[in-house]
């Protein structure tokens, strides 16, 4: 058995040191970005730039650069607002990791695709935070967003608009301390690798917390049968169907819509949604890497030009209603 | 639990050890922990499906035990009969039942008498084709008086649910296995090493052959009528790599878990694309299968025994069969059929008991320019019948194969088919992979010796960093086979 166990070590040891070589000499381990405290809120290091990698094969490479405001994007918020977007139209897109965009080059997001499309004519901050839901939206809409752009765009999911809980608006101070922590473990490439390559720790703590919540739900019903064995109850109950966010959703402002997709969002013909959403549909496909569910270029356009459309639909209902302003003038 | 998961890498580090910690207690206690892995390992994808192990098991170790040698014949037969009813039922209800009605219905609507069937919402539990064939073979073993019954229920239901074996085969006989579990095991570092090594080969064809050709070959299967005739050649000899990877990957993870835990099962894969004529092909390819259909069914049918007329429609039967157990659609039958079709020419000219040997090792390393022919030819014919097996449905086969036919377009794809990454490296690692094993089967190197030297360690290094860096843990895909 010890013989066993020492032929194992040994090839364990030896598939480690080629690995950590190999990853090193191709540069194909992921790297976080670094992260920082700005206002309070769990942003990224103004000024970092770089390539961020993903894939097990390091299959995606994509230019990323932090602005001054913790965002990627290559735009300076603050300077665009206060040069007053030289007159453009002024758009402000709020999203989760899809909007923050690292997996296609920064030079070609969302917002400058958008740009292109309508020759120019507006301008486009991106807002997006990964992880980021509707609650964070809603701080950041109050605290930044209202009243300084024509338009709000928000890009609503099955899991952004049901979450009561922000993931970095407000968390700056709670989150920054544990990612100076993580750094020493970040110097080994064979470890970047695993967790960002392979996400091997935020998916397995993610089913982790999925198991476990089904565990607790499922001996919170039978504790509750215990107490009352007399009481009839209903076994195999569904757990509750997820209520969308209404506070947060009725913070914003009436130029506010949300952007989505069928597939990723079920609460499009909410009351609350149906009447301001914007469905972007998937023209230009595939949209995403297969092995990864964000969008890649065609996915990025999709949105873009969904957002174009729905521009050019409110430009001309802008229009039609001029005519009769100055009729009854 | 795939073998390619998180779950079964934490869960097969604790079977291994705490079994080898139960060694000084007894092979009976080894038996109950591996029972008990068993039905945990099998239960994970759904506990309802241990019912249906349960009651097989129960149902077969009762009848051995009947099956007297002292009893009447037709006593004996009635006992049998009480066996293959209940597996043969089990899986007919499970597997069968929707494809059944849905032909009855559908024949009685051709005759202009439409009716309604009920069709049931089953799942179909798996691994019930492979343990429903492995308990059969027990009792008819019993019958013919080729193995004794035991009394011991454990090893019984460990030898059933034995779970490195349990959902895709290789299907084994109880006179190898049952012996296994009776007797005392004691641990080999040769056998474990071994074992790791098929482990990480297994492994190997699964994550870097087989699920890395798989999207291609989904996307030019399901829009072939838009890609030209060479990107169709190509999605059908993905294909043949992509089911002989998964389904021989799977069969060599099983051997090398076994021999972790101190057991032998039978060879299921025995590099089938070298094979020189079908004969040869089906002398290597799902041999568990094949020889399980050639001990209980085509020799009880009288075999070969009875002259060529009666030996043909037997072979005829016994490739249907095999075709069906695979699943319930017509596309199986017709594969297997086209498989009998091939084969009978070389059974007539009585060239299929030709190249029992393994091809032979040449000078020069190639093989001999009549032997690449005959390979090449035998590949060609094998990866066109694949074209059915794959398909959805017989017309849709029938398409694929008349737009392959059809010489339309250019070859200029091949490199990247489907607009999406290019398929160079999935390329590279086939031709790497296909000729790891021609060396080994020629015997210029031996791919599962394992010795403690640098290169042997290096080779399994290797192997593992080819493994992790084709995982794409979010789409995990399981075993072809699990399906059947």
């Amino acid at each position: 058995m010890q013989g066993f166990f020492r032929h194992i070590f040994t090839t364990v040891l030896l598939f480690a040191l080629l690995f950590e070589g190999t990853l090193r000499i191709t540069g194909i381990a992921g790297h976080k970005i670094p992260a920082a405290n700005i206002d309070g809120n769990f942003l990224l290091q103004p000024g970092a730039e770089g390539v961020w990698i993903a894939g097990a094969k390091g299959e995606i490479q994509a230019k990323y650069s932090i602005n001054p405001q913790g965002y990627n994007s290559i735009r300076n918020f603050e300077q665009d607002l206060a040069n007053d977007f030289n007159g453009k139209v002024s758009i402000a897109l709020l999203g989760n990791s899809y909007i923050e965009g690292y997996h296609n080059d920064v030079e070609e997001s969302i917002g400058r695709l958008l740009e292109s499309y309508t020759n120019d004519s507006v301008v486009v901050h991106q807002y997006g935070r990964m992880s980021a839901n509707i609650a964070d939206y809603a701080l950041l809409y109050q605290q930044h967003i209202r009243g300084k752009y024509d338009y709000v765009y928000v890009l609503a999911m099955n899991q952004t608009v049901t979450q009561t809980t922000p993931r970095y608006m407000d968390q700056g101070q709670i989150k920054f301390n544990t990612e100076e922590q993580e750094k020493c473990y970040d110097r080994i490439h064979l470890v970047r690798y695993f967790r960002y390559n392979l996400k091997l720790v935020v998916k397995y703590k993610k089913e982790w917390e999925k198991r476990m919540t089904r565990f607790n739900n499922k001996w919170k019903r039978s504790s509750i049968h215990s107490q009352n064995p007399l009481k009839k109850t209903k076994t195999g109950k569904k757990p509750p169907k997820r209520k969308i966010h209404r506070e947060a959703i009725e913070t914003f402002g009436e130029e506010t819509f949300f952007l989505f997709e069928k597939q990723r969002m079920r609460y499009s013909n909410h009351p609350l949604l149906k009447d301001r959403c914007v469905e972007i549909f998937p023209v230009l496909l595939p949209d995403d890497f297969g092995f990864d569910g964000h969008w890649n270029m065609n996915g990025q356009k999709n949105c873009a030009r969904a957002m174009k459309n729905h521009l050019d639909v409110l430009r001309k209902a802008q229009t039609t209603t001029s005519p009769e302003d100055s009729a009854s003038e | 639990m795939l073998f390619n998961s998180i779950d079964f890498a934490l869960f097969l580090p604790v079977v291994f050890a705490v079994y080898w910690l139960l060694q000084r207690i007894g092979p009976r206690t080894q038996n109950i922990w591996i029972l008990f892995a068993s039905y945990v390992f099998y239960g994970w994808w759904d506990w309802r499906f241990l019912l249906l192990i349960f009651f097989s098991t129960g149902i077969d170790y009762v009848v051995g035990l009947r099956i007297k040698p002292d009893l009447p014949l037709a006593q004996r037969k009635r006992w049998l009969w009480l066996s293959v009813a209940a597996n043969l039922g089990m899986l007919g209800f499970f597997k069968y039942f929707n494809f059944f009605a849905g032909n009855f219905v559908a024949a009685f609507t051709f005759f202009g008498a439409p009716i309604h069937a009920p069709s049931l919402n089953v799942i179909l539990p798996v691994g019930i084709s492979f343990y429903t064939f492995q308990t059969m073979s027990y009792t008819i073993d019993i019958y013919r008086g080729k193995l004794v019954p035991t009394r011991d229920f454990i090893a019984f239901a460990a030898f059933v649910s034995f779970f490195p074996q349990l959902v895709a085969g290789p299907i084994e006989r109880a006179s190898n296995l049952l012996p296994q579990m009776l007797k005392k095991r004691v641990f080999s570092r040769d056998q474990a090493l071994q074992g790791t090594r098929f482990l990480l080969w297994g492994l190997f064809r699964k994550i870097v052959i087989a699920d890395a050709v798989a999207p291609a070959v989904d996307i030019i299967f399901a829009n072939h009528a838009d890609y030209s005739s060479a990107v169709l050649l190509l999605g059908a000899v993905l294909f043949s790599f992509q089911v002989y990877a998964d389904f021989s990957g799977y069969s060599l993870m099983a051997r090398g878990i076994s021999k972790l835990l101190g057991f032998e099962l039978m060879v299921n894969f025995n590099f089938p694309y070298f094979s020189r004529n079908f004969g040869e092909f089906w002398r290597r390819w799902h041999i568990s299968l094949t020889t399980w259909i050639r001990d209980y069914l085509y020799i009880p049918l009288g075999g070969s025994r009875e002259g060529k007329p009666k030996a043909i429609r037997n072979i005829f039967i016994i490739f249907l069969a095999s075709g069906f157990w695979h699943g319930a659609n017509w596309t199986y039958v017709v594969w297997g059929g086209i498989h009998a079709i091939l084969f009978i020419p070389s059974y007539i000219r009585g060239t299929n008991r030709k190249n029992l040997d393994p091809l032979p090792k040449t000078r020069f390393v190639l093989p001999t320019l009549m032997d690449s022919w005959h390979i090449l030819r035998t590949f060609f014919l094998v990866t066109l019948a694949s074209v059915v097996f794959r398909s959805e449905s017989v017309s849709h086969a029938y398409a694929f194969i008349t737009e392959l036919f059809s010489f339309r377009g250019s070859g200029l794809a091949l490199v990247n088919p489907y607009d999406h990454q290019s398929l160079t490296q999935e390329y590279l690692f086939i031709v790497v992979f296909m000729i790891l094993e021609y060396l080994h089967t020629t015997r210029w190197i031996n791919l599962f010796q394992v010795r403690n030297t640098f290169l042997s360690h290096l080779f399994d290094a290797l192997l593992i960093i080819s493994i992790i860096v084709s995982t794409h843990l979010d789409s995990q895909l399981s075993f072809i086979y699990f399906q059947f």
